[in-house]
C-alpha cells in the first residue's frame, strides 16, 4: 500500500511542477495582453490593472490610427507575403514531389539526391548576400518581390511530398488517367487532397518560419508603407515607442503573436505531429 | 499490346462518358494489366510522361540555379574583394576581409559570447528539457497531457521580435522580476546595462522559447519506449535512476544528439533579441556574428566584408556540429 501511496504523491507531484512550468510559459502571454489594455504608465504594477476602469482599448484605436507607423498596413504586409510564400512552397513541392515519386524522366535520382543535398546541407550562410545584391542590382528593393521571390521554395517541402506520394499506389494514378484526368488534375485533385496531413504540417512551418524573419526584411525594405510587421515593430520600438509608449509596442505585439496562435487552435494535431517529423528533417 | 488496350479504353472512355461505364472499364483495365509485369509498365507510361515531369521539375531547377546554387557558388570569390553593394566597383584584395574579421575586436567578443552564452545556455537545456520531457511522458490522463503539452509548446509559437518587446519590459530595472533580484542581492540590478549580466537576460529569453520544443521532441521519443522494458528492469528491483541511464536514455540518444546541436548552434542564429535590446553592447558584451553581418551589410553596404563574417560563421557553426556527432557516435558504438 505505501507504494500505492508513493506512486501517488509523485503523480501529483508531477502534476504541480508542470502547472508551474506551465504558468511560466503563458505568462509572457499575459503579460504582453494585459500591458496592450493598460495605460502605458501602469505596466509594471502588475497583471492586473489597479482600477479596472483603467483597462481599455484606447492603444489599439492608437496604435491603428498612427500615420508614420502604418501597423495595420505592415500587418497585410506581412499576411501577404507569407501566405504566398506559403501557399508557392506547397504548390512547387507537390509538383515537384510528384515528379519524382511517381514518373519517371531520365536524372530523376539525381534531382533527388539534389533535394536531398540541398536539405541536408544548409549552404555557405553567405548566399543571402549575394541574392541580397541581385536584388539590389535589379532594383526590387522595398517590393513585395523581393520579401517573396528567394522563399518560394524549400528542399524541405519536395521531399516530405516525395516520400508521402511514393506511398500511394499508383493504380489509383491509372484509374484517373484513364478518366481522362491530366497529370495537374492528378495531383490537386488526387494527391494532394490524400496528402492533406502533409500540406497542413508543411504549410504551417513554412508560415511560422516566413512570418519570424526579421534580418531579411530588414536589408530589403526601408520605406515604411511596404515594411512587415516584425520589421515595423523593431523600428518603432528602437524609436522610442519601447520607452514611452510601450502600450501601443505591446498591441503591435499582440497582432504580431495572433495568426500563429489562431493556426495553432486549429491545426494544434499537426503542429505536434510537425514537431516529430521536423526532426528527423534538420539533420 | 498495353497501348492499344489504353487507346481502346480511351475510345471507349471519349464513346460513352457515362462514369459507371468508365469505372467498369477501370476495373477490366486493372485486371488486365496486373498479367503484365510491372517494369514495362513504368518504361512505357515513362516515355509518355517524360515531358510532362520536366515541366512539372522545371521551376524547382530554375529557382535552385539562381537562388541556390548561383549564390552559394557565389558566396567564396566575394570574400576576396571590396565590394560595396551599391557600386559596381570591385577590388581584389585578397585574405583582407578575414584576416580584418579576425584580428578585430569585435570577433574576440563575438567568441567569448558564444562561450559564456553556452556556458549558461547548454546545460539549462539539457537539464531542463529532459526533466520536462520525463515528467510529461509520466502523465497518464490523456486529456492532461494534451494540456501541458500545448501549455509547453506555447513559446515556440511567439515571434522574436514579439517576445523580445515583452522580455525587455519583464528584465527592466522596475520590473516585478528585477526588483525582486535586487531584493535578494541587495543593490539595484541592471540587466542590460552590465556587460557582465546582459547575456543572463538573453539567455533566459530564448531558453524561454526553446525549452519546450526541446522537451516535446524527447517526449515524443520517451513515450514510444515499450513499458515492457521498464517492467522487466522493475521485476530485477532497478532503481528509477539506473532505469533512466541503462533503458530510456540509450533509446533516446539520436533525438538528445540532435537537441544537443541545435543547443549548441543556437548562438549563431542569435539576431532579434540583442538587435532590439542592446544592438550588441554594452562594450559588445552581447555581440554576436548576426549582428555583425547586419552591420556590414546594412551600415557598411560592405559586401565582401559581410560574407567573409558568414564563411567563418558558417565554418564554426558546420566544425562544432561535426565535432559532436563524431563525439556522440562514438560512444554509441561502445
Amino acid at each position: 500500500m505505501s507504494f500505492d501511496k508513493k506512486k501517488k504523491i509523485k503523480k501529483w507531484l508531477v502534476i504541480i511542477i508542470l502547472t508551474t512550468i506551465s504558468i511560466f510559459n503563458l505568462y509572457p502571454y499575459l503579460f504582453v495582453v494585459t500591458g496592450s489594455l493598460k495605460p502605458s504608465y501602469e505596466i509594471f504594477s502588475g497583471l492586473l490593472p489597479k482600477k479596472l476602469s483603467s483597462l481599455s482599448f484606447s492603444n489599439y484605436t492608437e496604435a491603428f490610427s498612427m500615420k508614420q507607423v502604418p501597423f495595420l498596413k505592415a500587418f497585410f504586409n506581412s499576411l501577404f507575403v507569407t501566405g504566398f510564400v506559403t501557399l508557392s512552397v506547397i504548390f512547387f513541392s507537390a509538383i515537384t514531389g510528384y515528379a519524382i515519386a511517381k514518373l519517371k524522366f531520365k536524372g530523376r535520382n539525381l534531382l533527388l539526391n539534389f533535394v536531398v543535398f540541398q536539405w541536408i546541407f544548409p549552404g555557405t550562410g553567405v548566399g543571402f548576400i549575394v541574392v541580397f545584391s541581385m536584388i539590389n542590382k535589379f532594383n526590387l528593393m522595398n517590393t513585395y518581390t523581393s520579401m517573396i521571390i528567394p522563399f518560394m521554395m524549400t528542399a524541405w517541402g519536395v521531399y516530405l511530398f516525395s516520400q508521402f506520394f511514393k506511398t500511394i499506389p499508383k493504380d489509383i494514378i491509372e484509374a484517373a488517367r484513364i478518366d481522362g484526368a491530366s497529370e495537374f488534375q492528378v495531383i490537386f485533385k488526387i494527391m494532394l487532397p490524400m496528402s492533406k496531413s502533409v500540406a497542413v504540417i508543411l504549410g504551417i512551418f513554412t508560415f511560422m518560419g516566413r512570418w519570424n524573419e526579421l534580418l531579411w526584411d530588414l536589408l530589403v525594405v526601408r520605406k515604411p508603407e511596404m515594411m512587415t510587421l516584425n520589421v515595423l515593430i523593431s523600428n518603432y520600438f528602437l524609436g522610442g515607442g519601447g520607452k514611452d509608449n510601450i502600450g501601443v509596442t505591446f498591441t503591435a505585439a499582440v497582432l504580431l503573436t495572433m495568426p500563429i496562435l489562431i493556426l495553432f487552435i486549429i491545426f494544434r494535431g499537426a503542429f505536434t505531429e510537425g514537431i516529430s517529423i521536423g526532426e528527423g528533417l534538420k539533420l | 499490346m498495353l497501348k492499344s488496350v489504353i487507346k481502346e479504353d480511351n475510345e471507349l472512355d471519349k464513346k460513352n462518358k457515362k462514369s459507371k461505364e468508365s469505372k467498369t472499364l477501370t476495373k477490366k483495365y486493372k485486371s488486365f494489366k496486373n498479367n503484365f509485369n510491372e517494369d514495362q509498365l513504368e518504361s512505357k507510361s515513362g516515355v509518355k510522361y517524360a515531358p510532362i515531369a520536366f515541366l512539372l521539375i522545371l521551376p524547382y531547377l530554375l529557382w535552385n540555379l539562381i537562388f541556390w546554387v548561383y549564390p552559394n557558388i557565389m558566396s567564396i570569390p566575394i570574400t576576396f574583394f571590396n565590394w560595396s553593394i551599391i557600386g559596381s566597383e570591385k577590388q581584389f584584395i585578397g585574405l583582407t576581409n578575414f584576416i580584418d574579421f579576425l584580428l578585430s575586436e569585435e570577433f574576440k567578443a563575438i567568441i567569448t559570447n558564444m562561450f559564456k552564452f553556452s556556458i549558461i545556455y547548454i546545460p539549462a537545456a539539457l537539464i531542463l528539457s529532459m526533466l520536462i520531457s520525463l515528467m510529461l511522458a509520466s502523465v497518464e490522463n490523456k486529456k492532461l497531457k494534451g494540456i501541458f503539452s500545448a501549455a509547453i509548446i506555447l513559446p515556440q509559437l511567439s515571434s522574436a521580435v514579439a517576445y523580445t518587446v515583452v522580455f525587455s519590459k519583464i528584465f527592466h530595472p522596475n520590473s516585478l522580476l528585477s526588483r525582486f533580484v535586487s531584493f535578494i542581492f541587495n543593490q539595484k540590478i541592471s540587466w542590460f546595462s552590465n556587460p557582465n549580466l546582459v547575456l543572463i537576460p538573453i539567455a533566459t529569453m530564448i531558453l524561454w522559447k526553446s525549452i519546450g520544443y526541446y522537451s516535446l521532441l524527447l517526449t515524443a521519443n520517451i513515450t514510444s519506449i515499450p513499458k515492457e522494458y521498464h517492467e522487466a528492469a522493475l521485476l530485477e528491483g532497478a532503481t528509477a535512476w539506473t532505469r533512466f541511464w541503462k533503458i530510456t536514455f540509450p533509446l533516446i540518444n539520436p533525438t538528445f544528439v540532435i537537441i544537443v546541436i541545435f543547443s549548441v548552434t543556437t548562438f549563431f542564429a542569435i539576431f532579434a533579441e540583442p538587435y532590439m535590446l542592446t544592438a550588441g553592447g554594452p562594450m559588445l558584451a552581447s555581440y554576436a556574428f548576426k549582428l555583425e553581418i547586419y552591420h556590414q551589410i546594412y551600415e557598411r553596404l560592405a559586401a565582401g566584408k559581410g560574407a567573409a563574417v558568414a564563411l567563418i560563421q558558417g565554418l564554426i557553426s558546420f566544425s562544432l556540429v561535426m565535432m559532436i556527432r563524431k563525439i556522440l557516435e562514438r560512444k554509441e558504438v561502445n
